[in-house]
């Protein structure tokens, strides 16, 4: 069987890899090149797991996967890759939450439960990345979401703060994301559109600016929101810089918010995340499938109940679980054709491919779903210089620690995040 | 419990307790302590009334989830089993008890445990946002029963006990809604672009939601906004200058030249900024215009990018309620007002006819002849539309998955027509005057026949009205958008129709589930209804105290099916529609099937106050909860449906921020306000007289003004204008003035100019001002 490491030997120059030898979070990679991983692609799915239908069986040091365990897909061959050596399975995980539950968990997930005075300043780890080590990126980071807006932006609905308290904003519509990312001008006087989008801009903002003089700070928040997404508007006038990409085709997917729609957005999102990041658009991207109390029936698995109903099915509702657990398994597949769209490009920053530089997490805001609580929330890390096939045993750490990890292996110094400190030193 | 009546000092920034008033409180002076309030009228009115008894007793009860925790709270008060005075006094032993024990950095337990700021967290439930009102209540509590703060001197934000007589609000800049949006792109440029503008907005990300409604203090423009408005803005200037009838109708004008790019900005700009635009406004756009003359590109590119540039501007963005500085407090100018009003009651900015009546000053001392104005507009059916689709949340019956297997009936056709229904049948309640009570209670539905054989009712006649007598089915609450959007995918369920009626009729959102309690929906049980299986899952204890606010009302309404249709069995078993409705209106009632229901809620104090409020939270962006004061809410009975009369006092004065006065406030910044020639050129012989005051110089402290007067008649006028004027006149010529107050000052002709021909007269007049 083939091993990851022997895909890129094969494809690429062996000389490329000399610096990314097995021992990952290797801080001698991170003297040479910088910082081992370039991007970070966050995926989400929602309504915690089952415990007894995740784990695999064994131990860490030599453990199988059971058909109908969730880690499933993972174990699964594509061709000559099995996902899981890419992988590591953190395990016994709790989340860092004062008010726990759906909505306590889905806060504290990315912003390591922390307020604008803690470490990360109340920022989710995407935003926080994106806005200290990747503002020159022509998008900072991207947030694409699967059906997750018809409740409106609220707690239960947005996994990503760009402040304490301020939701960045989602798209969930992949052909608006595509014209966002590809659409540049077309035909006609191009510098001189340019120029006159730029005189609007500067009127626009000096008019702002002229309001802030006239309200308090409440407001002057508000409006500094505006002149900095001004700001961002401004850079983005540059022409796209497509690097080695070609410019791709539009996704077509119709009615994106139907549910039924559901499996062909989670297809046109991944594309362009992954887009995004191999045409150097973009550092950071979110993949965030619905949202907690997710209300999507899997009726393409032949599932009739709602995700969150059945999350809540016990032990003795053998069908509810069954299909519960059949919804997890597809949302870990899903996960699997991130990985393999990531290996599948070269990096744009040279050298690998494209999951070489890129740590890919897969997070989850509770643990056990029925007990709608953060213990054992399980996580999992592949990518970025991350070495895979583990199951890792975290023994109740907060997992403030994984967002440490993962912020200083893109390059970020941090040493806390949100409400705890320290780095997961098991994932080395 | 004691009510004591406390008149709201609303422009204060505290109020005394009534003993206050003849023993005022002598600080330092003497040994004496100070007793001027009574504990338990302060713990009632800051806390108990506020927070606990409407937050945290459903858990802190006896029985409840929380009995474990040191918080225990007696619930009922003054029932006929025990005194009603020794349980509130035990209430308020407890939490002083609490209040004085302190963790961390002495933060007292009342503000660490609910505020999430314990160490050990808050068990589960409801934790409250620090600087919130109920932080803040908890807060000065605390700090008051361990002596931080004055013990007399209670905040007036805190005093919940009297009616709104207009409060003072923040001063605040509320950005255009999707909706709002869409109705201002319409009212500036006309139909064709609105439509098109909806149909952009639809795109934009979607805004920040509180219970139900959208929170409009804290809507923003982010990133992703901005970027789609700047797309917006130059797709709907495709729309107006790529036809030119659209683009001359808003221009008034139809020549390709700089004067009619000059009248376009003015008329597009008042519109489009609900006030006059001011002279730096109009210069920039200006400036854009000619930009693209320079570049040889011509008017109507020129005309492209000004469109592009106004559709961006704060000003249009963002409602301004900033008002101008009018002693201590800041009272809201005459354009705010008529554009929150108008907005409220339609959804949309003011037209031209109404602007042009705030310039001539028509409501600045008639508030009720700009509402009476409101209410007669027939956008007001529209916008009663979009309050109830956002209060009873009618799309989700679209949004709700229903599985095809079981539901095949259930088309996305038939769920739009589900919907459709709720909001014909409001619309048909605005257009018959009818009272909230009625539309809960009506037996008449507005169906298409496929709908009526859908229920298995009658055909609709020939106003499309179904008599819905003897057929089961009672007003709003019994169709399909309320009753199939509560359901899960191949049953009803009455939690979640209960769930519904408590957050959405009666304002009484349920906290989540704590965790560690196994909320799974009961598993299918061949042999069970759905009422027995619901009835066994939710007799846990640890459910009770939530469930019994929930199922009561939920079983009245079984007679629905996951689909919304009447059904006579559930599972081969007998229908037992009998439910207990606990605490509504403070009392627990027996009902029996949606008509039960129906009329305890018809019937309700706390739903009328719950759509007084939600209509606050909806049309004004204030949520009721902040004002420390309540909204009179309209009888039930009458007129009910006009609830946006009851905000109006919600539109009158505003407060500068906490942290004090704006940065860099001053006065001449204020002055930008001042309206330059504003209005159409006049037609001859359309009898019309206007005169406007155009600025011609300014500078920091001042300002001057040339006036002009259009006479559209056919014969000489004697010509009078009343004009809004900031600052003070310290200089004027070829005219008279008198102070009107209220900034309005009325100028006729002088002896020489009183009497005009008709025609155009430039520099009639002229004055000065001093800021």
């Amino acid at each position: 069987m083939l091993h990851r490491r022997d895909f890129i030997a094969t494809s690429l120059a062996a000389a490329a890899l000399a610096p990314l030898a097995p021992t990952l979070w290797s801080r001698g990679a991170l003297a040479q090149a910088g910082p081992p991983a370039k991007n970070l692609l966050i995926f989400y799915a929602p309504n915690g797991t089952v415990h007894h239908r995740l784990r695999p069986t064994g131990t860490p040091q030599s453990f199988t996967v059971a058909d109908n365990s969730i880690l499933k897909p993972l174990d699964t061959p594509r061709g000559n890759w099995r996902p899981f050596d890419d992988v590591s399975f953190l395990d016994e995980l709790d989340l860092a939450t004062r008010a726990g539950n759906h909505e306590g968990g889905q806060a504290a997930m990315l912003t390591g439960d922390g307020g604008a005075a803690d470490p990360g300043g109340g920022r989710s780890l995407d935003q926080f990345l994106a806005q200290t080590l990747f503002a020159d990126a022509r998008f900072p980071s991207l947030v694409l979401g699967v059906q997750t807006s018809a409740w409106g932006a609220q707690q239960q609905t947005r996994i990503s703060y760009e402040s304490a308290g301020v939701f960045t904003a989602v798209e969930d519509d992949p052909r608006a994301v595509f014209r966002r990312l590809f659409g540049d001008l077309v035909g006609g006087d191009v510098d001189k559109v340019r120029r006159r989008r730029q005189s609007v801009i500067d009127l626009v903002k000096s008019r702002v600016d002229d309001a802030k003089r006239r309200v308090g700070a409440e407001e002057k928040r508000k409006l500094d929101q505006h002149l900095t997404a001004l700001r961002t508007m401004e850079l983005r006038l540059a022409p796209i810089d497509l690097g080695t990409c070609d410019q791709p085709t539009a996704p077509t997917t119709n009615a994106p918010n139907d549910n039924d729609s559901f499996p062909f957005v989670a297809d046109a999102q991944r594309e362009l995340a992954v887009l995004s990041l191999a045409c150097g658009l973009s550092r950071v991207a979110v993949l965030q499938h619905s949202h907690t109390v997710s209300p999507v029936a899997f009726s393409w698995l032949g599932v009739a109940d709602q995700h969150h109903s059945l999350s809540h099915a016990d032990n003795g509702n053998t069908v509810g679980l069954d299909a519960f657990i059949a919804c997890e398994q597809w949302y870990m597949d899903r996960y699997v054709d991130v990985l393999e769209d990531l290996r599948s490009r070269p990096s744009p920053h040279g050298g690998g491919t494209l999951l070489d530089d890129t740590v890919c997490v897969y997070v989850k805001e509770l643990g056990d779903s029925r007990l709608h609580d953060q213990v054992s929330v399980p996580f999992y890390v592949a990518g970025g210089g991350v070495r895979g096939g583990r199951w890792i045993k975290c023994g109740g750490q907060k997992h403030n620690r994984l967002l440490v990890s993962i912020a200083r292996q893109l390059g970020s110094d941090v040493e806390a995040y949100g409400t705890g400190g320290g780095e997961l030193t098991e994932l080395a | 419990m004691n009510r004591m009546a406390f008149a709201i000092a609303a422009l204060s920034t505290t109020f005394a307790l009534s003993a206050c008033e003849t023993d005022p409180p002598k600080q330092g002076e003497g040994d004496d302590p100070v007793v001027c309030a009574d504990d338990a009228a302060v713990y009632d009115r800051v806390i108990h009334d506020a927070i606990l008894q409407s937050t945290c007793i459903r858990c802190h009860v006896g029985g409840g989830l929380a009995d474990g925790s040191r918080l225990v709270l007696e619930a009922s008060l003054g029932s006929a089993l025990e005194d009603g005075d020794a349980l509130a006094a035990r209430n308020l032993a407890v939490v002083q008890a609490l209040a004085q024990e302190t963790v961390l950095d002495g933060l007292s337990l009342i503000v660490a445990k609910p505020l999430g700021l314990h160490p050990d967290g808050h068990g589960g439930g409801v934790v409250v946002e620090d600087g919130t009102s109920q932080a803040r209540r908890l807060r000065w509590y605390a700090d008051r029963i361990n002596g931080v703060v004055d013990e007399c001197a209670v905040p007036a934000e805190f005093d919940s006990g009297g009616v709104c007589d207009e409060p003072v609000l923040a001063r605040r800049l509320v950005r255009l809604s999707k909706d709002e949006y869409a109705s201002s792109v319409a009212v500036v440029f006309g139909a064709v672009a609105g439509a098109r503008a909806r149909e952009i907005a639809r795109g934009f990300p979607a805004d920040v939601v509180v219970e139900n409604f959208e929170d409009r203090g804290r809507l923003a423009v982010g990133e992703l906004l901005g970027e789609k408005l700047a797309t917006a803005a130059e797709d709907l200037a495709g729309v107006v200058v790529d036809d030119a009838a659209i683009l001359n109708a808003a221009a008034g004008c139809s020549a390709l030249d700089r004067d009619c790019a000059m009248q376009f900005i003015q008329r597009a700009g008042r519109r489009a900024l609900r006030r006059p635009i001011t002279g730096e406004e109009r210069d920039a756009l200006v400036a854009v215009y000619d930009g693209v003359i320079v570049d040889g590109d011509g008017h109507r590119e020129g005309l492209r990018w000004v469109v592009t540039a106004l559709l961006q501007l704060p000003g249009f963005l963002y409602k301004e309620e900033l008002g101008r500085s009018a002693g201590d407090v800041f009272a809201l100018t005459d354009w705010e007002v008529a554009a929150a009003l108008s907005f409220i009651f339609t959804g949309a900015p003011p037209d031209d006819a109404l602007l042009d009546a705030i310039a001539a000053g028509t409501f600045a001392t008639d508030r009720a002849a700009l509402v009476t104005r409101l209410r007669e507009d027939p956008r007001t059916t529209a916008q009663a539309q979009r309050f109830f689709a956002a209060w009873l949340d009618f799309d989700a019956v679209v949004r709700t998955p229903h599985d095809a297997a079981t539901f095949p009936e259930l088309t996305p056709q038939m769920l739009g027509a589900l919907r459709a229904e709720a909001e014909a049948n409001v619309g048909d309640a605005v257009r018959r005057g009818a009272s909230l009570r009625d539309l809960l209670l009506q037996e008449r539905t507005q169906i298409g026949a496929d709908l009526a054989t859908f229920y298995g009712l009658p055909a609709p006649g020939a106003d499309g009205a179904v008599d819905l007598a003897g057929s089961g089915y009672v007003g709003l609450l019994s169709m399909g958008a309320f009753t199939a959007g509560h359901a899960l995918p191949t049953e009803s369920s009455p939690i979640r129709r209960g769930v519904a009626v408590r957050a959405r009729l009666l304002c009484d959102p349920l906290p989540p589930p704590p965790p560690n309690i196994n909320a799974a929906p009961p598993p299918t049980d061949p042999s069970a209804s759905t009422r027995d299986r619901f009835s066994l899952h939710s007799s846990e204890p640890e459910c009770r105290s939530c469930h019994e606010r929930i199922d009561g009302i939920g079983f009245a309404l079984e007679a629905f099916d996951g689909a919304g249709r009447r059904r006579n069995r559930d599972n081969g078993r007998e229908l037992d529609l009998q439910g207990t409705a606990v605490d509504v209106d403070g009392e627990t009632a027996e009902i029996e099937d949606v008509g039960g229901l129906a009329r305890l809620l018809a019937g309700s104090e706390q739903v009328g106050a719950c759509y007084v409020d939600s209509w606050a939270r909806f049309g004004a962006g204030v949520d009721p909860e902040t004002l420390g004061c309540t909204l009179a809410a309209p009888a039930m009975t009458a007129d009910v449906l006009d609830a946006p009369t009851s905000l109006v006092g919600l539109f009158s004065h505003r407060h500068s921020e906490v942290d004090g006065e704006p940065d860099g406030y001053a006065p001449a910044a204020d002055a930008v306000l001042d309206p330059v020639d504003p209005v159409d050129p006049v037609e001859p012989g359309s009898g019309a007289v206007v005169v406007f005051a155009r600025e011609t110089n300014r500078w920091n402290t001042g300002a001057c003004f040339a006036g002009d007067v259009e006479n559209g008649s056919d014969t000489d006028v004697v010509w009078s204008s009343d004009l809004p004027v900031e600052g003070t006149v310290n200089n004027h010529w070829n005219s008279v003035i008198e102070d009107l107050g209220n900034g309005r000052v009325r100028f006729t002709g002088a002896e020489w100019n009183a009497s005009l021909p008709p025609g155009s007269h430039a520099d009639v007049f002229g004055f000065c001002v001093e800021f």
